[in-house]
């Protein structure tokens, strides 16, 4: 072994990590060169004196902190998991009364009356693991006067958007990042005819998604009051945004829900005037509604 | 291995008992808090980056598989996770206040003075072992990383290649080109003073 050998070596060497004629080798170089042992023996040292690098005692405090952040971890552990059954149940739901309302809407299509007022919203949630917010506008319904909520999400980036005024469903497109089945709904026309197609498209993905939902109905415990259900899917969604509609007389029970539980999570500040309801968790706005029909 | 006794915890800690896992993790929480401190520098962020990393832990416990070591699993979620929070920070290649000269175990500013004494006395020079964990936080992390592990916390090759989850080959390397360095990074400052 030539110096470059042995200095490349030599960790290893003061580590036992060589083959026993290697180290060896470097043994015997070390006796015979200064310079090579003059290195090997800084080495030493410094390993040595980091060895002695004495173990800090955990702070102050710590078991105690540790321990009130996985009482969080694990409330809200069950909270997802109380959620995710919602969702299901809630899907399942909305596929029915999708169904139920379909039957509504054409009956009045054959009637030829006006459709103003349909007695539907359209909501749009939008789910991040860590910011669930959300806005709630509402959106032009077009044509026929029908009104709808769209809630969509409202992360840091496009927190500065406008989400006050009545969204055409083109606006809407540049307004967020939509999933496959929430672009296909945006992109129709609201109007009897299509509002059937929407509500069949729900109902399609209900049945595409959830091949075994009536294990996880039978498993299902969770809250029983629809809007709980509806928000609880908004927010646990398996897919990122997902479009629900919302039938209009259990449109305050998932609003109100909403609020009630941002509340019990201490995580959203409420502020009100006259139409306009803004609900906020520290930086971000949630939701907004305005001119609530 | 995990013992049988660890064994249960895990299983109780899985289904959620947080006094388990306090069981659990209670023998390696010391080790991981020092490793956390030479990553991140100061007590509070080490704490807070310490305790992110448990809660990760307490979160995936599913995922661990019993075949490889708790132990080591535990500390590569607390290395990553203290790499991860340095990258947020933008710190990494150029972390200073790791632990500086003010931030060492004595508070106390480094004078290195006489370099002829250094040889005879390092061993039990305090001050050299200062300067030490000073020309640790010149390295790349790559290498301070190897070196804590290593040298400050005695962990083997094995286990090093395993917490960082590279090869053994990786580990060897990186180990005797960071203390290569480390010694051209302590003659450099010996030779300023």
């Amino acid at each position: 072994m030539n110096c470059n050998d042995v200095i490349n070596n030599i960790s290893l060497y003061i580590d036992e990590q060589l083959e026993p004629d290697q180290s060896e080798e470097i043994r015997m170089h070390l006796n015979s060169c200064s310079a090579c042992f003059h290195v090997y023996e800084q080495l030493l040292i410094n390993k040595e004196t980091l060895n002695q690098v004495p173990s800090l005692p955990l702070p102050a405090g710590f078991q105690e902190s540790l321990h009130d952040r996985l009482i969080m971890e694990k409330k809200s552990n069950h909270a997802k998991k109380w959620k995710r059954y919602g969702l299901i149940a809630a899907l399942f739901l909305i596929g029915l009364v999708s169904v139920l309302q379909k039957d509504l809407i054409l009956d009045k299509v054959g009637l030829g009356k006006g459709q103003e007022n349909i007695d539907h919203y359209r909501m749009l949630a939008s789910h991040d693991e860590k910011d669930s917010s959300m806005d709630v506008t509402p959106v032009d319904p077009g044509s026929t006067g029908d009104r709808f909520f769209t809630m969509s999400d409202n992360s840091a980036e496009n927190s500065e958007k406008s989400i006050v005024s009545r969204t055409a469903p083109e606006e809407e497109q540049q307004h967020n990042i939509m999933s496959p089945m929430t672009s296909v709904l945006r992109d129709e026309h609201i109007d009897a005819q299509e509002e059937e197609i929407a509500q069949g498209s729900i109902a399609m993905i209900i049945q595409d998604s959830m091949d075994n939902l009536s294990d996880y109905l039978d498993k299902y415990t969770g809250p029983t009051n629809i809007g709980e259900k509806i928000f609880e899917a908004a927010l646990d969604s398996a897919t990122p945004e997902l479009e629900i509609s919302v039938p209009m007389e259990e449109f305050d029970s998932v609003f109100n829900f909403i609020a009630e539980y941002e509340k019990t999570v201490d995580y959203m500040q409420l502020e009100s005037s006259n139409d306009l309801v803004i609900y906020k968790n520290k930086e971000n706005t949630i939701i907004i509604i305005i001119d609530k029909y | 291995m995990m013992s049988s006794e660890e064994k249960l915890l895990l299983k109780q800690a899985i289904d959620g008992d947080i006094q388990s896992f306090e069981l659990l993790i209670q023998k390696y929480q010391r080790k991981a808090y020092n490793i956390a401190y030479r990553y991140m520098g100061n007590e509070q962020d080490a704490m807070d980056a310490l305790q992110d990393a448990l809660v990760k832990i307490y979160k995936s416990l599913k995922n661990f598989r019993e075949e490889s070591s708790f132990y080591t699993w535990l500390y590569t979620i607390v290395s990553n996770t203290c790499k991860d929070e340095l990258r947020k920070r933008n710190k990494l290649d150029k972390i200073t206040s790791m632990t500086s000269y003010a931030d060492n175990e004595s508070g106390e500013v480094l004078d290195i003075k006489d370099e002829s004494n250094i040889p005879e006395k390092l061993l039990e020079n305090k001050e050299y072992r200062q300067l030490l964990l000073h020309a640790l936080n010149q390295l790349t992390l790559e290498h301070k990383e190897v070196i804590i592990l290593r040298d400050v916390q005695g962990f083997s090759y094995e286990e090093i290649s395993e917490i960082l989850v590279c090869t053994i080959g990786t580990v060897k390397s990186r180990i005797s080109r960071g203390r290569q360095k480390l010694r051209e990074v302590v003659t450099g400052i010996m030779e300023q003073n």
